[in-house]
């Protein structure tokens, strides 16, 4: 055999091997093993050291395209969060299709499954434009900057709102984030600033960036994609898609493997195949 | 599960189906639900771009905050770019965002991204783990390394060859760490879709896709 033929490979079966490695798990599930790292732990922790009646912010700062690897991680959060009694504000300063998927993860989760009230427990304040400016001004004053919440009721109306003034009285942020700057925006206007302790996940194409602030301790543990959103579900005992996706993941991962070594050795063939000579190897 | 309901789970699986076909080849399919996807975003966009600024300026303005009608004015002022004897307004907003913007940024920036990040590297080798005084060293030296890979100022020569070598290495190993969770992030995308098309009722579109695209391949062997 040519070795070299390994690169004239149709696109199209390496897309065929990829489809079949990701609907067979899926289809049949292998239930390979999963183990709970470290940094999901801490995360975990994170979570659980919020005080009794303390105020989470969930910043889910992602769209659409990204819902595959952080909403299966933002419903995780949710279900973990309305077991306890804990506050839990809703803000997006990223991407206007945020507000829906909070609702669309709602759906899913469900207030009156944990007996919590909106406006009570939860609050969705939607979108707010302006980055960096939007989010220093929410940390300095949250009612002078928020006036409603997604659905148009005043906040002074909401219950929850009461105790929510500043970046000071925020327990806990977790960022889910589909661009490198929001945790690193969360970390310098309210982490520095205010002290606020600051969590989550992202996408997996940002995540090796955001290790350092994990290591220097800025960042209590973040959730990196699919495999973080799976870890931790596993640890809060609530199994649901992204742990039934993790056995596709990982033979996703070895049909990956083996295309890049049977593209080298086709490379390599096609370095070793003789000047006008017979290229038999 | 409702009509409505599986009628726009059908809707959904059919739209990501017309995308995935660009994999087979592009076609009227995939240009077709491609507008759907940036129409429909965009719409939405605008629609909550409507929506803040009636709720974050005309109602504090319509309750007497008046110093509000300055921020609708830079606003309206970045449309001045749309007419070109007025095109040079568009700078005042933009350079009260620029300037507001760096000002925010670097109040924290230094701390948050530098001065923790170096404390953080300055770590100790004597600690009671062996295995976490390796782990230290190798930050420490790859810290530096990589630094000194970046230093342009004299050319990479004599003892300098070897660290900015050393320093290309790590930065290999960081990029090669960088694409695997790109890679896995990729494919969770591709997991959470098939997870819904191989769901009830969706996967009746797949048949359909599949018969669709083996009518296609025979209709090309005929032509050929």
């Amino acid at each position: 055999m040519k070795l070299e033929t390994l690169l004239k490979i149709d696109s199209r079966w390496i897309f065929l091997a990829f489809l079949l490695a990701v609907a067979i798990p899926i289809i049949r599930p292998i239930g390979l093993p999963l183990k709970i790292s470290e940094n999901t732990k801490q995360v975990y922790d994170a979570v659980e050291s919020v005080p009794d009646g303390g105020i989470v912010v969930l910043t889910p700062d992602f769209s659409y395209d990204n819902t595959g690897e952080l909403l299966p991680m933002l419903e995780t959060f949710l279900n973990h969060l309305f077991t306890k009694n804990i506050k839990v504000v809703s803000v997006s300063y990223y991407g206007a299709a945020s507000p829906l998927l909070m609702e669309t993860a709602m759906k899913s989760v469900g207030l009156e499954t944990y007996g919590k009230e909106y406006g009570m427990d939860f609050v969705n304040l939607g979108y707010i434009a302006g980055d960096e400016t939007a989010v220093a001004a929410f940390g300095a004053d949250v009612h002078a900057l928020v006036k409603v919440d997604h659905y148009g009721t005043p906040i002074s109306e909401l219950t929850i709102m009461e105790n929510l003034r500043s970046a000071e009285d925020i327990d806990l942020e977790i960022s889910l984030s589909a661009g490198m700057n929001y945790p690193e925006l969360y970390l310098r206007q309210w982490q520095t600033t205010f002290g606020t302790k600051v969590t989550g996940g992202s996408v997996g194409l940002i995540y090796a960036p955001l290790i350092p602030y994990i290591s220097s301790g800025q960042l209590l543990g973040y959730l990196p994609s699919m495999r973080g959103a799976a870890e931790y579900e596993l640890l809060s005992r609530k199994p649901a898609s992204a742990i039934v996706g993790m056995d596709s993941q990982s033979l996703v991962h070895l049909v990956f493997i083996a295309a890049i070594i049977l593209c080298n050795i086709g490379v390599l063939g096609s370095y070793l195949k003789p000047e006008g000579g017979e290229d038999e190897t | 599960m409702t009509s409505y309901d599986v009628a726009l789970s059908l809707l959904a699986s059919g739209l990501v189906l017309m995308i995935l076909s660009f994999l087979y080849r592009e076609s009227g399919w995939f240009s077709f639900a491609e507008h759907i996807v940036v129409g429909g975003l965009s719409g939405y966009g605008a629609a909550i771009g409507i929506k803040n600024v009636y709720y974050q300026g005309l109602t504090p303005l319509a309750q007497g905050q008046f110093w509000y009608i300055l921020a609708i004015i830079a606003g309206l002022l970045l449309f001045a770019g749309l007419f070109k004897t007025l095109a040079w307004w568009v700078r005042v907003p933009t350079a009260i965002m620029i300037g507001t913007g760096i000002g925010l940024n670097m109040r924290a920036a230094v701390e948050t991204q530098v001065t923790a990040q170096l404390i953080d590297t300055v770590r100790s080798i004597n600690t009671a783990s062996l295995t976490t005084n390796i782990n230290n060293l190798i930050i420490v030296i790859g810290v530096c390394c990589v630094i000194m890979f970046f230093f342009f100022s004299t050319e990479s020569k004599g003892a300098l060859k070897p660290v900015g070598i050393v320093g290309r290495y790590f930065l290999m190993i960081s990029l090669g760490s960088s694409f695997a969770y790109a890679v896995m992030g990729r494919t969770s995308l591709m997991i959470a879709r098939f997870q819904d098309l191989l769901s009830y009722p969706n996967y009746y579109t797949i048949f359909l896709a599949v018969a669709l695209v083996l009518y296609d391949i025979l209709k090309q062997r005929k032509t050929s």
